[in-house]
């Protein structure tokens, strides 16, 4: 599977739309280069049950503990991070500074994801280098996005300080958030400059991000760009249509004619992709077919899905988040059941074939799993899942390896609304005491 | 001494003799942390892996010395890093205590050259980027497609299997880091224990890009000088001297950088597998199979390329092979024995009838050479094709730019250059065929010595001393490099300026004399370790960024592994700009 392809930058400009679209609860991924499955926060399956291990038993119990969960949830939310950020500022500059951005960077877009571009900005200022630059323009498209034109430009143009002197393809990663920004905002010229001269893979990502402020009437037109595209048989093209596709897929509630059209199209072009994005996207449009009430289809387009992960060789450390990605489409499709079989399948796989795993890449596995379990409610499944990720990541005798392992694990609990168990909170500190010499 | 981790690296601390330095004998994998420091040597004892994980830090001015022909290697395996940071004053020296034994009183830029190789192994670096691999010995899971599952077994390791996580690379991560390495000198190189073939001088395999390799060295290497398998990674600054096989040599999908390079054709021996006298200067392998992807699509500028001209013992200048493409800007073909530009296909993958260009539905060699760079195949393409070959920004998918021509005296040297318009487009100049006028030389001055026949059938003519400084019509260039944050817009052709010569302090070429100094000698940065913001002086922003590190190991200036008075003390006596 791949992490590159699916960079922080697309994490968080998808997560962004998603909390416009009101998904910002849903899981999100995990962070670039963790190991954790590509991230779909747009397309994510809705959980079966709420991430809480213990249901309320009285009516009044009920009523308020969706309240108290939210409650927990974000302090816990914020304690995470809290450690996250601590572990990613311990690690040294002098020998690791790329290492340490990108870990300042997976919790920075996380409170982004979770809707708090304030306390983004306040650990993006802790990034150094060209993540920071990535990471203002990020935190000023969720904030055009949510109609502050003030502070969407006050970051598109820090951002753009940050992209001076940086190697074209950082710079270009910065100026397309930019470029973003202004898209949003109608600044269409504006947005069109800031992409010129950039990789065709970069600028189509604009036309995607205005997917979530566009209105009914522009859907058909937004269709026929993207169609046009995918036609056109160049495959950033096509991949940035497919990124675009399946949001306005989502949107197109309304018109199901043109909706069954445009998942024919988005069907119709995975067989070019490559096997592991033929995954991805494919429950990605399970999970769209199922909400536009296609269950059959959906269920068809998943099932090809799992094949494909049972018929394709994978490394040892990747097998297991794609077996997760099916898993969470499957619940999407409110296959709660079979959801939980094939997470258990993969649990399964992962303990038997764990050791064939190197040290310093095994915690994804787990990582991942614990994701799935927590999209279907199972919070007690999750926590062992989530101890075996922490102890996984402490098998290496050095310091960073353990401290990126330790900072994806504590980003992906934050994001999946993971709550803090006397058990979670002891491995924690146990992880963050090990840290030091040798890094 | 400093006190090293027992568990990962069994030191045996001797005596040395020349360096006055303690030796320690590197036995055993590195599974921790480690770091190497300029007042030991060491001698690596077999082949030495750093262990997924471990950072292996080298300070500048380390010698690693491994004994002759005992074949002690290094691999930096995928998920470890290196951090190996010479400086032009201080650089890394990877060599055989053969070598040490030619210094004058253990002085490193002091040495005699010899007609010597494959006394030590080499450097391996291996990383998680995407490589172009399937089928033909593959492993059988790997698709024709990119695919972060895709992976190969670096050549010359042996692993507990072709699995084994130590000796393989290749992934889905092209920022993927595995260090960075700097004035970084690899000689005598090539050695592999209890195998067939031999190593090259660097070998790097699915490296990403945020690795940062400059200032790289090798020195008389049995098979390739540099071999890059896939991945992304740019280099710049690199030397590459008597290389018994190709001096550059990429495959399987490299889709990097590259600028200032000088490579200089010669011979350092006879073996087995790398001839020990050069092949071709640059060898272009696209993928395997040829319609694999990624395929290799990268871009040179700024090269000096020397080859053997009027002997038998060079090969071509450019060989492309297996779908590749590559621009070559602002460079120098000299003395090269054979064709400056050739499409041969021969890799041997011509069993499985998928021999290179124009295999499976892809474009023909002669269409590379007027296909827009920005024209990507469909045949088992990226999802996001532009994103994954971002390194060539504007001509066509093969094109020779900009770049003179010198004395290539074979009779075939300008066939596929004619062909495919080399001399009617694109700037270049032809300074001189047959009747080569010196005055015309692309460089300030070189010297050949006497012709040997090493092997029995290659002639060479070993370059004794070189002034590789642009003269003629390579003092200036029609144009530069793109200002894309990477590349240096440097207004002429070939690896150096008219009045600058990089390979002073560092270089094996320099040591023993061969490279001539510019008028007025070398200049050699002087070291800043208080600068530590890199702004070139030392002042308020250093001051504030040393407190800020107080306590721990960022802000260490005398390498004490902490940041303390001591380190304050040494930024006070160096306030103010830094020595040029």
């Amino acid at each position: 599977m791949s992490r590159t392809k699916f960079s922080n930058r697309s994490i968080c400009a998808l997560a962004s739309m998603a909390c416009v679209l009101g998904a910002c609860s849903k899981p999100a991924p995990q962070p670039e280069s963790a190991g954790g499955p590509p991230p779909s926060p747009v397309e994510q399956p809705t959980p079966t049950a709420a991430p809480t291990a213990t249901p309320a038993s009285t009516p009044e119990a009920k009523a308020e503990a969706p309240r108290a969960a939210a409650a927990a949830t974000t302090a816990d939310r914020g304690w995470i991070l809290e450690q996250a950020m601590a572990v990613a500022s311990a690690i040294p500059t002098k020998i690791h500074d790329r290492e340490r951005a990108q870990c300042q960077e997976w919790v920075a877009l996380a409170y982004l994801d979770a809707g708090d571009p304030i306390a983004a900005a306040r650990y993006a200022e802790s990034i150094e280098g060209w993540r920071r630059g990535e990471c203002e323009g990020l935190i000023g498209v969720q904030y055009a996005l949510k109609g502050d034109r003030e502070l969407a430009l006050k970051y598109a143009r820090l951002a753009m300080e940050r992209a001076i002197g940086e190697q074209d393809w950082r710079r270009e990663r910065i100026q397309i958030e930019a470029a973003k920004i202004h898209a949003i905002l109608g600044n269409a010229i504006m947005a069109r400059d800031l992409s010129a001269g950039a990789s065709q893979a970069e600028t189509g990502k604009v036309d995607g991000a205005v997917i979530p402020v566009l209105t009914p009437e522009q859907f058909e037109a937004q269709a026929k760009v993207l169609d046009e595209v995918i036609k056109g048989g160049t495959f950033d093209g096509m991949r940035n249509a497919l990124d675009a596709y399946l949001p306005l897929l989502r949107r197109m509630t309304s018109n199901r004619e043109q909706a069954l059209a445009a998942a024919a199209t988005i069907d119709a072009a995975l067989p070019a992709m490559p096997m592991d994005l033929q995954i991805i996207y494919g429950t990605r449009l399970a999970s769209a077919l199922h909400a536009l009430g296609e269950t059959g289809r959906a269920k068809e387009r998943l099932d090809l899905a799992a094949k494909q992960v049972a018929e394709t060789v994978f490394l040892p450390e990747d097998l297991t988040s794609m077996q997760v990605e099916v898993a969470k489409a499957r619940a999407g499709l409110g296959d709660a059941d079979g959801a939980r079989a094939a997470l258990d399948a993969a649990l399964a796989s992962y303990e038997s074939r764990k050791k064939e795993i190197v040290d310093v890449f095994r915690a994804r596995s787990p990582r991942a799993l614990a994701e799935g379990y927590m999209a279907i409610g199972d919070q007690a499944k999750a926590e062992t899942c989530w101890l075996e990720a922490l102890a996984a990541g402490t098998i290496n005798p050095n310091s960073r390896p353990r401290a990126e392992d330790l900072s994806a694990t504590l980003v992906a609990m934050a994001r999946s609304g993971a709550t803090i168990t006397p058990a979670l909170r002891e491995r924690i500190a146990m992880c963050r005491k090990s840290l030091g010499e040798p890094w | 001494m400093k006190l090293m981790n027992a568990s990962c690296l069994a030191a045996t601390l001797l005596v040395a003799g020349a360096a006055s330095a303690a030796e320690i004998l590197v036995t055993q994998n590195i599974s921790t942390s480690t770091t190497w420091t300029a007042n030991n040597t060491y001698n690596l004892q077999n082949q030495i892996y750093v262990l997924p994980g471990a950072t292996l830090t080298i300070e500048p001015g380390t010698i690693v010395a491994s004994t002759t022909n005992l074949g002690g290697s290094l691999a930096i395996c995928r998920g470890a890093r290196i951090v190996a940071n010479g400086t032009n004053e201080s650089p890394i020296i990877f060599t055989s205590t053969a070598d040490v034994a030619t210094w004058t009183a253990g002085n490193p830029k002091t040495g005699t050259p010899r007609v010597a190789m494959n006394e030590w192994g080499n450097l391996t670096v291996m990383g998680r980027a995407y490589i172009g691999k399937y089928g033909n010995g593959a492993p059988a899971g790997n698709t024709a497609a990119p695919n972060a599952a895709n992976f190969a077994q670096m050549e010359g390791l042996t692993g507990t299997s072709s699995t084994d996580p130590n000796v393989i690379y290749g992934g889905g991560d092209d920022l993927d880091s595995s260090g960075t390495f700097s004035y970084v000198s690899l000689r005598y190189g090539g050695k592999v224990i209890g195998l067939g073939n031999e190593l090259n001088g660097l070998s790097l395999g699915g490296i990403g890009k945020e690795t940062i390799i400059d200032h790289i060295d090798i020195w008389n290497n049995v098979d390739d000088g540099i071999e890059i398998w896939g991945g992304n990674v740019n280099l710049q600054y690199f030397s590459v001297w008597n290389i018994g096989d190709d001096s550059l040599d990429i495959d399987q999908g490299w889709r990097g950088k590259a600028q200032f390079g000088l490579i200089v054709q010669g011979y350092s021996g006879n073996a087995a597998q790398g001839s020990g006298t050069g092949d071709n200067i640059l060898e272009i392998d696209g993928a395997e199979k040829s319609d694999a992807q990624p395929v290799t699509t990268g871009v040179v500028y700024n090269l000096t390329m020397i080859g053997q001209t009027g002997s038998t013992g060079g090969d071509t200048g450019v060989e492309f092979r297996d779908n590749a493409n590559l621009q070559i800007r602002n460079s120098i073909f000299m003395d090269v024995g054979e064709q400056c530009i050739r499409n041969t296909n021969s890799d041997g993958e011509a069993t499985g009838g998928q021999t290179g260009y124009a295999f499976n539905g892809t474009l023909s060699y002669a269409a590379r050479w007027t296909t827009p760079y920005n024209t990507y195949s469909s045949v088992n393409a990226f999802a996001n094709p532009a994103q994954a070959y971002q390194a060539q920004a504007s001509g066509n998918l093969i094109d020779v730019r900009d770049c003179v021509f010198y004395n290539n005296l074979n009779a075939s040297a300008y066939n596929e250059a004619n062909t495919y318009g080399v001399f009617t487009s694109g700037n270049n100049v032809n300074a001189g065929t047959l009747a080569a006028n010196p005055a015309d030389m692309p460089i300030v001055a070189i010297t050949k010595g006497t012709a040997v026949n090493p092997n029995g059938s290659l002639i060479i003519r070993p370059v004794t001393s070189i002034d590789p400084r642009a003269a003629g019509a390579a003092v200036t260039s029609v144009g530069t490099a793109p200002n894309d944050g990477f590349f240096e817009q440097a207004q002429f052709r070939g690896a150096f300026s008219s009045t600058g010569n990089w390979l002073c302090g560092w270089t094996a070429a320099d040591a023993f004399g061969i490279n001539i100094a510019p008028p007025g000698g070398c200049v050699i940065a002087a070291p800043c370790p208080a600068d530590l913001n890199g702004d070139g002086s030392v002042g308020g922003a250093d001051l504030g960024a040393l407190l800020a590190a107080w306590g721990t190991a960022d802000g260490d200036i005398d390498n004490s592994g902490d940041t303390d008075g001591a380190d304050l003390g040494v930024m006070l006596a160096a306030w103010g700009s830094c020595p040029q």
